[in-house]
C-alpha cells in the first residue's frame, strides 16, 4: 500500500510539470568499491506552472499535494533510505523556489544501492532486481554495468494520453566517477571525460521511453 | 419522407402545368407537414401525461441539414453500418441509414417515468420497414421473438422491448431500493414466490410491471398523453433538432440525490421529495442553424424564487464598465451584474428555501443561521463596496521572460548550477469591479503604501507580490466607481489619464440584455496558440477550428415572466452548408478522414 502511494506521489510530482524536467544520477566510486551517489531531480524550467498549480487541487484528475505533504514524504524516503545496511551519511535538499531536489548517501558496494530500488519496487520488481542487478561492479574484470528490467514502452503506453505531454523536454543524466581510468564503454551516446576518470550520458525521456536510447551500460575500466 | 409522398410529388410534376403546380406544391407542403405533425404526434401521444422527462430528436430537421446520401458516405458512419452488419443477421448488409429500418424522418422520443416502484426509461422510435429492423437481429436474437396480437416482442428481466408495422418501443426499469425495502415482507410472503430469492422476486416483478407499462403504452391505453400538458406544448419548437423538457426540475434533481445520498451512505439527511427547492419546469433546445449552433435553456421558477431573481438581477452593468472595454483587444470576456445588498439581503431566503428543502431535518438551524448572518451584516454599506458589478477581459497572452536553473559541465562533468532564461506565455487581463466606496479603497491604497504592499505610480499602484506567487506583474487603480486590477502598465496609466480607447461595438448588447456573459473570440483566441505547444493531431484539430469557428457566448438573461434563461451560441464560418455538416466533419477529422 505504501509503495503505491510512493508511486503515485512520484508520478503526480512529475505529471505537476507539463513541459520541462531534469533527473541527475552521479555516481563516485572509490578503488574499494564504495562510493558516493546524488540524485538530482530539477523542476525548475517549470517552475510557473508548477506556482501555479500549487494554488490548485488537481491538476488531470491529480490531487496536488502540498508542500508539506511533500516535505512529509521526502521525510519518509530518507527514514527508508537510512534503514538500508549498507547505506550511510544520508543527505537530502528541498528547494521550493526552483523546485529542485536532492537525495545522497554513501554506500559499502552497488548491492547496497540495488537494495535501494527494490525497497521502492513491487515485490515482483524486487525479485527481479536481485536477479538483474541495476549496479554492478566486476571487480575481477574491472567492468561497471548499469542496467534496469524495466520495459519503458509498455509501461509508457499505460499512461494517459493527455498525461504523456510530461515527457516530451524532460532528460536523464547519468555521472559515473571513478579512480581508474575508462578504457571503454558499450553505450555509443556516453561521453568518456579528458581525464578518462569520467563518463556522462544524457538521453531525452522520449527516445528512453520509446526504446530508441537507453541509459543502459558497460564500462570498461583499466586492469 | 415516406415513399408515398415522393410518388405524389413526382406525379403533380409530371402532370400539371407549371402555374396548377405552384398551387399543387402550397397543397402539398401543407399535406407533408400536416402528415409530419400527425405522425409525430401519432408518437407523442404515446407518451404517458405523467412522465418526467421528455427528450425528442427531430428525425425531419437533421435530414434537411444532412441528406441520406451525404450522411452514408462519412466514414464513421460506414463504421457504425458495419459494427451492426456484423451483429445482424448474415444475409444483411447495413450500407445505409435507411437500412436500419426507421422512419428517420419522423421525431424520435426518449422518456422518463417514474412510480413508487419502478422507474421507466423509453425510447419510442417510427418504424419505416418492420422487416429491415428484425434484420438486425441476430438470429438467435430472432428466435426470442412473441408475437402478442399483431405486436412482437423481446423482453429479459430489464427490457421489454415492442413492435408493430409502424413503432418501437424500447423499455427498460429500474427498481425503487426503498420501495422492495419496505414491501419484503408482503412480497416474499406470497404463495407463487415460495422458496424464490428476494432477488429473483424482485426482477420478476419488474420484469413482469415493465412488459405491463410496455404493452400499455404502446397501444396508448394511458389516461392522458403528455400533449395535454400546456408546459410541454409550450416548450416545442419545431426548428429544434433536439429538445428536453423536465417536468419539474426539483424533483427531478431530489430523485438523483436520494439515488446519490444512498450510494454514499446519507440516507438520514437527504430527503428525495425537495432537493433544491423553487425550480420548476425546464426545457432546453438545440438548433444547428446554417451559421450558429444553439443550445437555449428555460427554467421555471416559483413565485418565492421568481421575487428573489426579481431583486438579484434588477440591475444592468453599470455604464461606466463600457468605457474601458475595446472589442479589437478582447480575446475573451466575462462579465456579472447582479445586486449585491439584494444578494445579501435575499440569502437567508435563497438558504432556507433552496437547501432547507436538501436538509429537511435542518431547515430550522438554516433559517437562524440565514437571520444571524442578516444581522451581522450591513447589507447596504457592503452592497455600496461591492456593487455586484464585475467584467474581466483577457487582452492578450505576452510572452515573458523566466529565469530557470540547469547545469553546466565541466571538462571532468562535475557540474556547476547556472541560470538561464527562457520565454513563457503569460495572459493579460484586466478585470473590473464596480464600487461606490472609491475613498474608502484610496484610503486602503494609501495605507498599502505604508506598509509597502503596493507601490504608488502616478495614479495607480503597483502590487508588490512575489514573483514566485504569482508570475505578472499586476496593478491596480480606483476610477469612476470601478476598481481595476490589471497586468497592463499601459493600460492602467490610458484608464487613469483619460486616454482609454473605448470599442463596444456588438458587444454592448450582450452585455446590457444579460446578468452574466462568457464571451471567447475563437479566431483571436485560437491564433495566439503557439503551434510549437500542440502536437501533430491536436494541430490538425486547431486548423479546423481557426477555418471554422468565429466565437461564442454563454449568456444567462433577466428573468423573463416566471422562467430564467440562458442561451449557448456558437458562431461559425458557414464553410459546409450548415452547423451540423461542420460538426460531421469534424468527427471524420478526429477519426482521420479530411473533408
Amino acid at each position: 500500500m505504501q509503495k503505491k502511494g510512493f508511486k503515485l506521489f512520484f508520478l503526480v510530482l512529475l505529471v505537476l510539470c507539463t513541459s520541462c524536467f531534469e533527473i541527475i544520477e552521479e555516481v563516485s566510486f572509490n578503488k574499494d568499491g564504495t562510493g558516493h551517489v546524488k540524485l538530482t531531480m530539477n523542476l525548475s524550467q517549470s517552475k510557473t506552472k508548477l506556482n501555479s498549480m500549487m494554488l490548485l487541487d488537481s491538476v488531470n484528475n491529480y490531487e496536488i499535494p502540498s508542500k508539506t505533504k511533500i516535505k512529509n514524504k521526502i521525510g519518509e524516503v530518507i527514514q527508508k533510505v537510512k534503514s538500508i545496511e549498507g547505506i550511510s551519511n544520508v543527505q537530502n535538499s528541498s528547494n521550493f523556489n526552483d523546485y529542485i531536489f536532492t537525495v545522497s548517501c554513501d554506500f559499502t558496494n552497488v548491492e547496497a544501492l540495488n537494495k535501494v530500488i527494490s525497497k521502492f519496487s513491487s515485490k515482483k520488481d524486487a525479485t527481479i532486481i536481485k536477479q538483474h542487478q541495476h549496479f554492478s561492479f566486476n571487480t575481477s574484470q574491472n567492468t561497471f554495468t548499469r542496467n534496469y528490467h524495466y520495459d519503458l514502452s509498455k509501461a509508457f503506453q499505460k499512461t494517459k494520453v493527455k498525461d504523456r505531454k510530461v515527457f516530451e523536454n524532460a532528460t536523464m543524466t547519468t555521472i559515473y566517477r571513478f579512480e581508474t581510468p575508462i578504457i571503454s564503454s558499450k553505450n555509443p551516446i556516453a561521453k568518456i571525460s579528458g581525464s578518462k576518470n569520467a563518463i556522462m550520458l544524457r538521453v531525452n525521456a522520449q527516445d528512453l521511453i520509446q526504446n530508441k536510447k537507453t541509459i543502459k551500460n558497460q564500462i570498461q575500466l583499466q586492469k | 419522407m415516406p415513399k408515398i409522398l415522393y410518388k405524389i410529388k413526382r406525379q403533380l410534376r409530371t402532370k400539371y402545368n407549371y402555374r396548377s403546380n405552384i398551387m399543387k406544391r402550397i397543397l402539398l407542403f401543407v399535406a407533408v407537414f400536416a402528415s409530419y405533425a400527425g405522425i409525430a404526434q401519432d408518437l407523442e401521444s404515446k407518451i404517458p401525461n405523467s412522465a418526467e422527462v421528455v427528450v425528442s430528436i427531430n428525425g425531419n430537421r437533421l435530414m434537411e441539414l444532412v441528406s441520406i446520401s451525404e450522411f452514408d458516405n462519412y466514414n464513421f458512419a460506414k463504421k457504425i453500418f458495419g459494427k451492426l452488419s456484423k451483429k445482424a443477421d448474415s444475409t444483411f448488409t447495413i450500407s445505409s441509414i435507411e437500412d436500419l429500418g426507421f422512419d428517420i424522418n419522423s421525431k424520435a422520443f426518449y422518456f422518463y417515468k417514474k412510480t413508487d416502484s419502478i422507474n421507466y426509461h423509453n425510447f419510442l422510435i417510427k418504424l419505416s420497414d418492420k422487416n429491415k429492423f428484425e434484420s438486425l437481429m441476430s438470429p438467435r436474437k430472432k428466435e426470442s421473438i412473441v408475437s402478442e396480437g399483431g405486436i412482437q416482442m423481446i423482453s429479459d428481466n430489464y427490457t421489454t422491448a415492442l413492435w408493430d408495422n409502424n413503432l418501437l418501443l424500447f423499455s427498460t426499469n429500474q427498481t425503487e431500493y426503498e420501495f422492495f425495502k419496505k414491501h419484503q415482507e408482503r412480497f416474499e410472503s406470497k404463495a407463487e414466490y415460495e422458496g424464490m430469492s428476494y432477488y429473483k422476486v424482485k426482477k420478476l416483478l419488474a420484469s413482469h410491471w415493465t412488459k405491463n407499462f410496455a404493452f400499455k403504452t404502446f397501444k396508448g391505453q394511458e389516461k392522458t398523453s403528455v400533449l395535454n400538458n400546456p408546459s410541454y406544448k409550450a416548450s416545442q419548437d419545431k426548428n429544434a433538432i433536439a429538445s428536453v423538457w423536465v417536468r419539474n426540475y426539483s424533483q427531478l434533481l431530489g430523485t438523483y440525490m436520494q439515488q446519490m445520498s444512498r450510494l454514499i451512505n446519507l440516507e438520514e439527511s437527504l430527503s428525495p421529495e425537495s432537493s433544491l427547492n423553487g425550480f420548476e419546469s425546464g426545457v432546453a433546445n438545440l438548433y444547428f442553424d446554417q451559421e450558429s449552433i444553439r443550445l437555449t435553456t428555460k427554467m421555471e421558477v416559483n413565485s418565492n424564487l421568481k421575487t428573489v431573481f426579481r431583486k438579484l438581477y434588477k440591475s444592468k452593468l453599470d455604464k461606466n464598465f463600457y468605457n474601458y472595454f475595446n472589442q479589437n483587444d478582447a480575446l475573451a470576456y466575462m462579465s456579472v451584474s447582479m445586486d449585491t445588498k439584494a444578494l445579501l439581503e435575499e440569502y437567508p431566503t435563497l438558504i432556507s428555501s433552496m437547501y432547507g428543502g436538501m436538509m429537511p431535518g435542518y431547515a430550522e438551524e438554516m433559517d437562524l443561521m440565514g437571520e444571524l448572518l442578516s444581522l451581522a451584516l450591513d447589507e447596504e454599506a457592503i452592497g455600496e463596496f461591492i456593487t455586484g458589478d464585475m467584467l474581466l477581459v483577457l487582452n492578450d497572452f505576452g510572452e515573458k521572460e523566466v529565469t530557470y536553473t540547469t547545469y553546466k559541465y565541466d571538462e571532468d562533468f562535475e557540474k556547476k548550477e547556472v541560470t538561464k532564461t527562457k520565454k513563457e506565455m503569460v495572459p493579460d487581463f484586466m478585470l473590473m469591479i464596480g464600487s461606490k466606496k472609491e475613498k474608502l479603497l484610496n484610503k486602503l491604497a494609501r495605507l498599502g503604501t505604508k506598509h509597502k504592499v503596493f507601490e504608488n505610480t502616478s495614479g495607480y499602484y503597483k502590487l508588490d507580490i512575489s514573483k514566485k506567487d504569482f508570475p505578472v506583474d499586476l496593478y491596480a487603480a480606483v476610477k469612476n466607481n470601478i476598481l481595476f486590477l490589471t497586468t497592463s502598465k499601459e493600460n492602467l496609466s490610458n484608464v487613469v489619464n483619460n486616454r482609454f480607447v473605448n470599442n463596444i461595438g456588438k458587444h454592448k448588447k450582450l452585455l446590457h440584455g444579460s446578468n452574466s456573459v462568457l464571451y471567447l473570440n475563437g479566431e483571436k483566441l485560437i491564433s495566439k496558440v503557439p503551434a510549437s505547444e500542440l502536437s501533430k493531431k491536436e494541430g490538425r484539430y486547431f486548423d479546423y477550428l481557426r477555418e471554422n469557428f468565429k466565437d461564442a457566448y454563454f449568456k444567462s438573461s433577466k428573468i423573463k415572466g416566471n422562467k430564467v434563461c440562458s442561451e449557448l451560441k456558437i458562431n461559425t464560418s458557414n464553410a459546409h452548408g450548415n452547423t451540423l455538416k461542420m460538426l460531421f466533419n469534424f468527427i471524420e477529422l478526429m477519426n482521420g478522414k479530411r473533408r
